[in-house]
């Protein structure tokens, strides 16, 4: 068994805040351990601690203790090797699909045409082939979080983190978005970061499920799905799992 | 049994929207010709049959009699209607572009830089609520009495809607946005110009419309500075010479080019936040 | 409910006040006790005093010598033995008096002014108040006007900052005309007296036309008084004004008034005592209005005040003279009416006004002898 490469390593990352005079802990003490490649997925329940950490990874917030290794080098702010997917209000408005999509290569100085084709690949990839020049406002919920996916791909980060990317959608949606993600990551191997507070989303597209406890977070399990994909929900084993992991936790599914 | 057949092809309901869309767009536009014309209609009958005394308030006849004549008469202020029109351009547009130019930016940034914000608010909301005209004895003494001078009481007037609304406009820029323009790695002066800038463009340009309308009005004020041409002006000698019609005719012309200044605005507008209509 | 209604009237209360705040400022006088009435009745003029109280509503402009007969008959009580009560209306500019014609009875007022409110505001001339020669035109001591004010070429491109419409423009337009030059040749900037003269003080313009105290205030500062109204020979008059309504329903208020004024002005020339006195209260009127005004700033606008005598004015409102221009044939003119037409005739040759208002003026009576006449029949019968 070859031993796997950590992509990303977090340690003894705590994170609080001074809210009203008071301290307030949102995360505690988590330390965990990211492979290349892998699927993570971080399942905890809702406002607690989830965005916080990915809010941290990202370079967004600077952690009151603890540090984040990226192949073993230490992190400070924000990172273009690390890409994110938000869960709302990501596009900018005044700019059409392609305008948003390329904006990371914009921003890097790329040429043109190079950047426009990469943008194109990953637009296709989406499935949003045609739509190029159509605004935000023009869209669906679900078109717009492809948008935001190809941006975050089109900037070839070396980790995606997503960020509960469908909690704004109605479930018919958010199940198509779940296996267009399934099928791009399937295509385009990186390692992803998946937020969710849904187990069966969790079990469908993760390798792996970090389980974090109430505020303040903590890492209260990791388990291991080890289903061959693409994950099949009413399938026995894929219907244990679930069970076994919502037993453990304090979320209603 | 058969599908009934169906009563409208595609290519036919599609005229038919298009069709539907233009009656009432049509009658929205007669219903504001018909108001400006009743309007008028108005004010001529009452005119005419001496509701209002025709000593103070020429009908609107007269006026349009008055416009013809006055575009090639200088009587009585000594310049004919295109000149004094050139001449009040110059004095707003002038103070109005200085406005943008200056006020602008000076929103962006306060609203962006909170120790920038820090620095310029106090001297801002000081002379935020000076009114135009009593800058003027000041400005005689510093600008003298040329084209800076009345400019600069029109800058004033424009000058605040311009800041106060790039501020309010800047300060509403999405923080997911922001998010996401830090993890392509952007600085903050970058973010500052690709993200919040481009979402402040709608009060910004609200403010710009607030602006001219505010740079065009305070001319008046500007002209009883000092002029020898102008409407305001123009307005003043139809008080010195007991010609109300000059002065009601200064006043419609002004309110005309205050409208053909919004219809620009809004054009310019369109090309610039065309996505909202999308 | 009960809320609703003392929110209403606060409001009601509010605005009523904030509208009536708005407005020229009124000054009610306080007629200071004279030294008079002591003989019984016998009033300084020996007018007969109204039985009630009357309100007399002047349209006033502060700091100017026309006006000032009003404030010294009213200081010195002899309105007040007539039992008239004497309100003042300040204005700023003639245009603004005569626009505001329904909030005053009689005013004062430069010839521009009056002929505002004859042809616009139908307003009729009673009386002539003043030749104003105190109209002057001032340029800085090294300027090329200065060193050689006779040459042309050194007014030709000149900056001169005036008030457009104004005996200031006509006096300006006729030096100009002296020299063979015209309004054309030099650059006009419209500003008020008060703002232009600030404005020369900070450098601006190369000429400046200024009245009454500005003028004095003007030498003052130690510019060159180049000409005036009165070394041009201009006939500069001001005049006393009504309006249609008082000559209806307050004709004897305005007889009486007429000939207080015209006697007042007797008793300012009648020795040096007095003269002394008018110059004290002129600079009182001056400063209750605010307008600086020292001692011999005073003194000087009180020698260029030429209002003719009581029965000078008499002989100018009923003498009669045909058209010495020859324009107007219907009837022989009074002699106030050709030296208002002065100022008319200037106008109208540089276009601000046309030849129908000329007309208009002497057609529709708006120089009006009437009170004229009366005034000297009641200073007949008071005579005897």
């Amino acid at each position: 068994m070859d031993k796997k490469k950590v992509k990303l390593r977090l340690e003894n990352i705590s994170q609080s805040y001074v809210v009203n005079n008071k301290v307030f802990d949102a995360v505690s003490d988590i330390s965990l351990d990211v492979y290349d490649n892998e699927f993570l997925v971080i399942l905890g329940p809702g406002h607690c601690g989830k965005s916080v950490l990915l809010n941290i990874i990202g370079g967004l917030e600077k952690s009151v203790e603890g540090n984040t290794y990226l192949d073993g080098e230490k992190l400070v702010g924000s990172d273009k090797r690390i890409g994110m997917v938000f869960q709302k209000l990501a596009l900018m408005p005044w700019k059409t699909v392609m305008g948003n999509v390329e904006f990371g290569l914009q921003m890097a100085g790329v040429n043109k045409d190079i950047r426009r084709e990469t943008a194109q690949k990953y637009i296709d990839l989406v499935g949003l082939k045609g739509f190029e020049k159509s605004y935000p406002n023009q869209l669906s919920g679900g078109m717009k979080q492809r948008v935001g996916i190809a941006r975050a791909y089109t900037n070839n980060p070396e980790i995606l983190v997503m960020d509960e990317p469908f909690g704004q959608l109605d479930a018919q949606t958010r199940y198509s978005m779940e296996e267009e993600v399934q099928r791009i990551w399937q295509q385009e191997k990186r390692t992803v970061i998946f937020v969710t507070n849904n187990i069966e989303e969790a079990v469908y597209l993760g390798d792996r499920i970090v389980l974090l406890s109430e505020c303040p977070a903590t890492v209260k399990e990791i388990y291991d799905i080890d289903l061959p994909r693409p994950r099949d929900t009413i399938d026995p084993k894929f219907l244990s799992i679930r069970k076994e992991i919502s037993e453990n936790t304090d979320l209603a599914l | 049994m058969d599908q009934p057949k169906k009563k409208f092809s595609n290519e036919e309901r599609i005229a038919f929207v298009q069709n539907q869309k233009r009656k009432s767009q049509y009658f929205l536009a007669m219903l504001s010709v018909i108001g400006v014309l009743g309007f008028f209609l108005i004010w001529q009958i009452s005119v005419s049959t001496g509701l209002l005394s025709e000593k103070f308030l020429a009908s609107p006849l007269a006026i349009f009699n008055l416009f013809v004549v006055k575009l090639t008469d200088p009587a009585p202020d000594g310049a004919v209607l295109g000149v004094n029109v050139l001449a009040s351009l110059q004095v707003s547009l002038t103070g109005f572009l200085l406005a943008i130019i200056i006020g602008i930016p000076l929103g962006l940034l306060m609203g962006w830089y909170r120790g920038f914000d820090s620095f310029m608010r106090p001297v801002f909301e000081i002379i935020r609520p000076i009114p135009p005209i009593s800058w003027i004895p000041l400005t005689i003494v510093w600008l003298g009495i040329g084209l800076q001078a009345k400019a600069f009481i029109v800058f004033f007037s424009a000058f605040v809607p311009c800041v106060i609304n790039a501020y309010t406009g800047i300060k509403q820029t999405n923080p997911v946005l922001i998010n996401v323009a830090k993890t392509c790695g952007a600085s903050n002066f970058t973010i500052f110009r690709k993200i919040g800038i481009p979402s402040s463009m709608t009060m910004t340009f609200a403010g710009i419309k607030v602006a001219l309308g505010n740079a065009w009005a305070t001319l008046v004020a500007a002209e009883m500075l000092s002029a020898s041409a102008g409407l305001g002006y123009m307005i003043l000698m139809g008080r010195q010479f007991a010609r109300p019609d000059i002065i009601i005719l200064g006043i419609v012309v002004i309110g005309i080019i205050g409208t053909l200044f919004t219809a620009i605005l809004n054009m310019v507008e369109n090309k610039v936040l065309g996505w909202k209509k999308l | 409910m009960k809320r609703k209604l003392l929110s209403a009237l606060l409001i009601l209360t509010l605005c009523t006040s904030l509208l009536s705040g708005c407005g020229q400022a009124q000054n009610s006088s306080e007629a200071t006790s004279g030294e008079k009435s002591s003989t019984g009745g016998k009033t300084t003029f020996g007018i007969e005093p109204f039985k009630d109280t009357q309100t007399l509503r002047v349209g006033y402009f502060a700091g100017s010598a026309l006006s000032i007969p009003f404030y010294i008959a009213d200081k010195e009580g002899f309105f007040k033995e007539l039992n008239i009560e004497v309100d003042y209306q300040t204005f700023t500019n003639g245009p603004a008096m005569m626009e505001a014609n329904a909030d005053w009875d009689i005013a004062g007022a430069g010839s521009a002014g009056v002929l505002v409110g004859q042809i616009g505001h139908d307003t009729p001339m009673l009386g002539i108040a003043d030749y104003e020669d105190n109209q002057g035109l001032f340029v800085r001591k090294d300027s090329k006007i200065a060193q050689d004010p006779t040459n042309p070429d050194n007014w030709k491109g000149t900056t001169w900052l005036y008030p457009v419409g104004t005996t200031a423009h006509f006096t300006l337009a006729t030096q100009l005309e002296k020299l063979g030059l015209s309004m054309s040749d030099i650059k006009s900037v419209n500003m008020d007296v008060s703002s232009a003269l600030n404005a020369f003080n900070g450098g601006q313009g190369d000429g400046l036309a200024v009245w009454n105290a500005f003028a004095c205030n003007a030498e003052d500062q130690g510019y060159v008084r180049i000409s005036d109204a009165g070394k041009l020979g201009i006939t500069n008059t001001s005049g006393l004004v009504s309006t249609r309504e008082a000559l209806k329903d307050k004709r004897e208020l305005l007889t009486k008034t007429w000939a207080v004024f015209y006697k007042t002005v007797d008793w300012i020339n009648a020795s040096e005592e007095n003269k002394n006195k008018a110059i004290a209260y002129y600079k009182d009127s001056c400063d209750e209005e605010g307008i600086k005004v020292d001692e011999s700033l005073a003194k000087r606008i009180m020698d260029y005040f030429k209002c003719p005598s009581f029965d000078k004015s008499i002989e100018l409102m009923t003498k009669t003279v045909e058209d010495p221009k020859g324009l107007y044939t219907k009837r022989p003119l009074l002699q106030a009416e050709n030296d208002l037409l002065v100022t008319m005739d200037f106008f109208v040759k540089q276009g601000k006004y046309k030849a129908e208002d000329r007309v208009k003026l002497l057609d529709d009576g708006l120089i009006d002898p009437s009170i004229a006449k009366e005034a000297k029949a009641l200073m007949e019968s008071a005579a005897k």
